[in-house]
């Protein structure tokens, strides 16, 4: 399988959801199947990055592909699993 | 600021303090039985529910699913609903035996099995809290918009005990969180601040996927709070409607029987329309994706009369998927029930399997096609 890993900027909000989803979807249409998002700058992320995070999980799974977050901060982290995305795809603290 | 080992270590000494005296305090109320010190049951019991808060915030799921399933049984000690009986001991004092060996392994804990202790102390719990020696049965919220949400009836009986009342809070994200200029991580810290998160559930299916998310998040967080239900809807600036009191209906939450529902394990999802179920299995079999694919398939076992899986998208697995299908094929046989193959494994994962010697020699619905 295509592996990629992506590094997310330090605050990822609504305003950056449009370009990474065109990024994301392209990288799927490239063929890549487990895409691993590094989140090791990001310091918050808003109610539309997590839809993004959902939607991509869904389109991989779609294709047979994988999620996972890798490096995240405490606070995300805590944010993520608290609202159970660690039960669809693999989180991994910093 | 710490560095996450320094984080850890403190952790780890936390603990060793909270283990201390564990053993001796549980010879204890074994000798006491149903004259045991409230006192002491309460300072095992914190013990539990502090390391299962430290290990939620480091990440380290096992040690917190341990410590949550040892809480689970020390709360029905506090409760009187179990006596501090020889066996329910040795489970505790097995469970907490495990607990300090992940402790003192921390940075391998992930990889070490407590499955026999969990087992164990469900087994206990279920039959202190249901009365008899039932498998768990988890409680079953229907939802507004469909879909079923699924919670541990343990947890959620020590949510109500603590006179709370529950509330299922229906948020979509983009109208209720972000349309107001709020941050999921504040919204969920006010909650945590005033109440208890029992559980919560995201819709995935609702998002979509890339080609189509931007409507609606749907967002379900099941609440415990003192407060009554206009301070809440006040509090979370929802709607009335869309904060339902569930605290004092519990016959209401208790699943009814229906032969068509949807219900998501994890990545795993199980639709059943007039008793058929079906299952697509996930792409990756880790041990997290084995774990929601087998709730599903014990839940269409319980509930459903056949149930079909597709296997095409599986592209890693293990032995332990192989057994998993083994096993289950064989519950619905012994059941009267029919386990089918929608859409058979790839032919690497089919030829992998049968080179591991599956395949039931031509007994029907044989997941392996042997």
């Amino acid at each position: 399988m295509t592996q990629m890993t992506f590094s997310m900027p330090a605050r990822v909000t609504a305003q950056d959801v449009p370009a990474l989803r065109e990024r994301y979807k392209g990288l799927i249409q490239e063929g890549v199947r487990e895409l691993s998002l590094d989140f090791s700058q990001v310091e918050s992320i808003d109610s539309m990055a997590i839809g993004l995070l959902v939607a991509t999980h869904n389109s991989l799974l779609k294709c047979g592909g994988v999620l996972s977050v890798v490096n995240t901060p405490g606070n995300v982290y805590q944010l993520l699993t608290l609202m159970r995305l660690d039960k669809h795809f693999t989180i991994a603290q910093a | 600021m710490l560095e996450a080992h320094e984080l850890t270590q403190g952790f780890v000494e936390d603990c060793r303090e909270h283990l201390e005296h564990i053993e001796s305090a549980l010879m204890d109320l074994e000798a006491a039985g149903a004259a045991a010190d409230h006192e002491l049951v309460n300072s095992v019991f914190r013990a539990a529910h502090s390391i299962k808060g430290g290990a939620g915030m480091l990440g380290l799921d096992n040690i917190k699913t341990l410590s949550h399933k040892l809480e689970n049984v020390l709360h029905l000690l506090r409760t009187g609903e179990l006596t501090p009986g020889r066996e329910t001991i040795s489970v505790l004092l097995k469970g907490f035996d495990r607990l300090t060996d992940l402790v003192e392994h921390v940075h391998e804990s992930e990889t070490l099995s407590i499955d026999e202790q969990v087992q164990g102390l469900v087994r206990i719990a279920m039959a202190g809290g249901a009365g008899g020696d039932a498998p768990p049965e988890p409680e079953r919220i229907p939802l507004e918009q469909g879909g079923i949400f699924t919670v541990d009836a343990v947890s959620l009986e020590q949510a109500r005990a603590g006179g709370n009342y529950i509330y299922l809070l229906e948020y979509d994200l983009i109208h209720d969180i972000h349309g107001k200029n709020a941050m999921p991580f504040d919204v969920l810290k006010q909650l945590t601040d005033t109440g208890r998160i029992i559980d919560c559930k995201l819709d995935f299916q609702a998002v979509g996927g890339l080609d189509d998310f931007g409507n609606s998040i749907p967002f379900h967080v099941l609440f415990a709070s003192i407060l009554e239900h206009k301070y809440v809807c006040g509090l979370v600036k929802l709607p009335p409607e869309r904060v339902r009191d569930i605290a004092d209906a519990k016959d209401a939450v208790r699943f009814a029987p229906t032969d068509t529902f949807r219900e998501e394990f994890g990545c795993v999802v199980l639709d059943a329309q007039q008793g058929r179920g079906s299952l697509v299995v996930p792409a990756e079999l880790t041990l997290r994706s084995l774990h929601n694919l087998k709730a599903g398939m014990l839940a269409a076992l319980a509930r459903c009369q056949e149930l079909s899986l597709d296997l095409r998208p599986v592209v890693r697995c293990d032995l332990l998927f192989f057994q998993l299908l083994c096993s289950a094929h064989a519950s619905f046989r012994a059941q009267g029930k029919r386990m089918t193959i929608a859409h058979a494994l790839p032919q690497e994962r089919l030829a992998g399997a049968r080179a591991l010697g599956f395949g039931c020699g031509g007994v029907g619905g044989c997941p392996f096609g042997a």
